[in-house]
């Protein structure tokens, strides 16, 4: 009820928006051909505004779809699409004078395989919210989820559920939650370089190069990435599984103080692999380092655009 | 990063060493080589079974 109510506000907004002739575009979520399945969709037409939806499956980072437009832009932001929305104004990507920011505060979104699992493979029929958990229902099956189980784990770490900018806000602000302390990061760091080699090893084998995790992220927007450059090769674009760990081992190190690990990689990839185990050592490391994280402030200056005398450089030869 | 992803810890070194100085350098390298001659071959960051040749075949 309360995403109903939340999805026909974005929908007044959308079409005033629209009507005033304030933007030319606005870019939400419209349901999808399946229950917890809302996808990107692009509104140009007031009357086509009540296509727009709101609920606990708009995963995607639509940051991704507002880099270099020339027209003026509104689009639906949870918490983790304006951090990137941020990060991508502050690499001037972004003009923040051509686009409106209808902040929503989100306290999660459902991952999929996690329902997938509750039902033990069968396919989801409906999907109804009650409260604090949801209605799963697949053929002869009706079961109550607490939703907070059912979230993704970028979600259930996420300590920037409301949008850190917005020209409006729509709903609720969601509570405040407690520092990120990385555990998961730490516990992969304990293990012996052998164990971790192992643990890789056995994640990116899984990997089929297709590139998803890359299209999906918003801070992906080089010209030419450098997977798919061919002279020089800069990897290799076979699946070879130590080829499979350089590649993102590299598209991580490019993602440096600019990852707001929203997790769009991690969904995105249709071999299930844990994305975040790697994205999120990076952010630790520019945090713990630098005490900087990617798009919660607009005055920021990126971690790699900014050069202090006493940086710490712990990673340089002990002499 | 290297590390965390498997590489022996010490094998990836960083110094920062002008352009005129080519002593420095030198002594840098050699102290290098011995700390990475003591950790011995490289182990990849797969275990050995699982590399495939460089063209990704598992031959």
């Amino acid at each position: 009820m309360r995403m109903q109510k939340l999805a026909s506000a974005i929908q007044d907004a959308a079409k005033k928006l629209l009507e005033e002739k304030k933007v030319d575009l606005v870019v939400g979520f419209s349901r999808g051909s399946l229950p917890l399945r809302s996808t990107p969709c692009f509104i140009r037409k007031p009357e086509d505004a009540a296509k727009l939806t709101w609920d606990c499956s708009c995963e995607n980072n639509l940051a991704n779809y507002l880099r270099r437009r020339q027209d003026r832009v509104a689009v639906v932001a949870k918490g983790c699409d304006a951090r990137s929305i941020v990060a991508l104004i502050n690499e001037n990507q972004i003009d923040r004078n051509n686009l409106y920011i209808i902040g929503v505060p989100c306290s999660g979104m459902v991952d999929r395989v996690k329902v997938d699992a509750a039902l033990e493979g069968k396919d989801l029929i409906d999907v109804e919210e009650k409260g604090d958990t949801l209605v799963l229902k697949a053929k002869g099956v009706t079961m109550e989820v607490k939703t907070g189980d059912l979230m993704h784990d970028t979600c259930k770490v996420c300590r920037y559920g409301n949008p850190v900018v917005y020209d409006m806000m729509i709903g609720d602000p969601v509570p405040a939650k407690p520092e990120d302390n990385f555990a998961d990061v730490a516990a992969f760091e304990d293990l012996s370089p052998a164990e971790r080699r192992a643990a890789l090893a056995a994640e990116f084998s899984k990997c089929i190069r297709c590139y998803a995790c890359r299209n999906a992220c918003p801070m992906c927007y080089c010209t030419e990435c450098f997977v798919d450059c061919s002279a020089p090769v800069w990897v290799n674009k076979s699946t070879g599984t130590d080829d499979n760990i350089m590649f993102q081992a590299g598209r991580v190190f490019h993602s440096a103080g600019r990852c707001a690990d929203c997790g769009a990689c991690d969904r995105a990839c249709p071999m299930g692999i844990n994305l975040r185990g790697m994205t999120r050592k990076m952010v630790k490391e520019v945090k713990e380092l630098f005490g900087y994280e990617t798009g919660v402030n607009l005055d920021d200056k990126p971690a790699l655009a900014e050069f202090k005398a006493d940086d710490p450089q712990p990673f340089l030869v002990k002499e | 990063m290297m590390e965390y992803i498997g590489v022996d810890e010490g094998r990836v070194n960083f110094a920062w060493v002008s352009a005129a100085e080519g002593g420095r350098f030198g002594e840098l390298v050699k102290e290098v080589t011995e700390k990475v001659k003591k950790l011995g071959p490289n182990k990849g960051i797969v275990p050995s079974q699982e590399a495939g040749c460089c063209c990704g075949c598992k031959s």
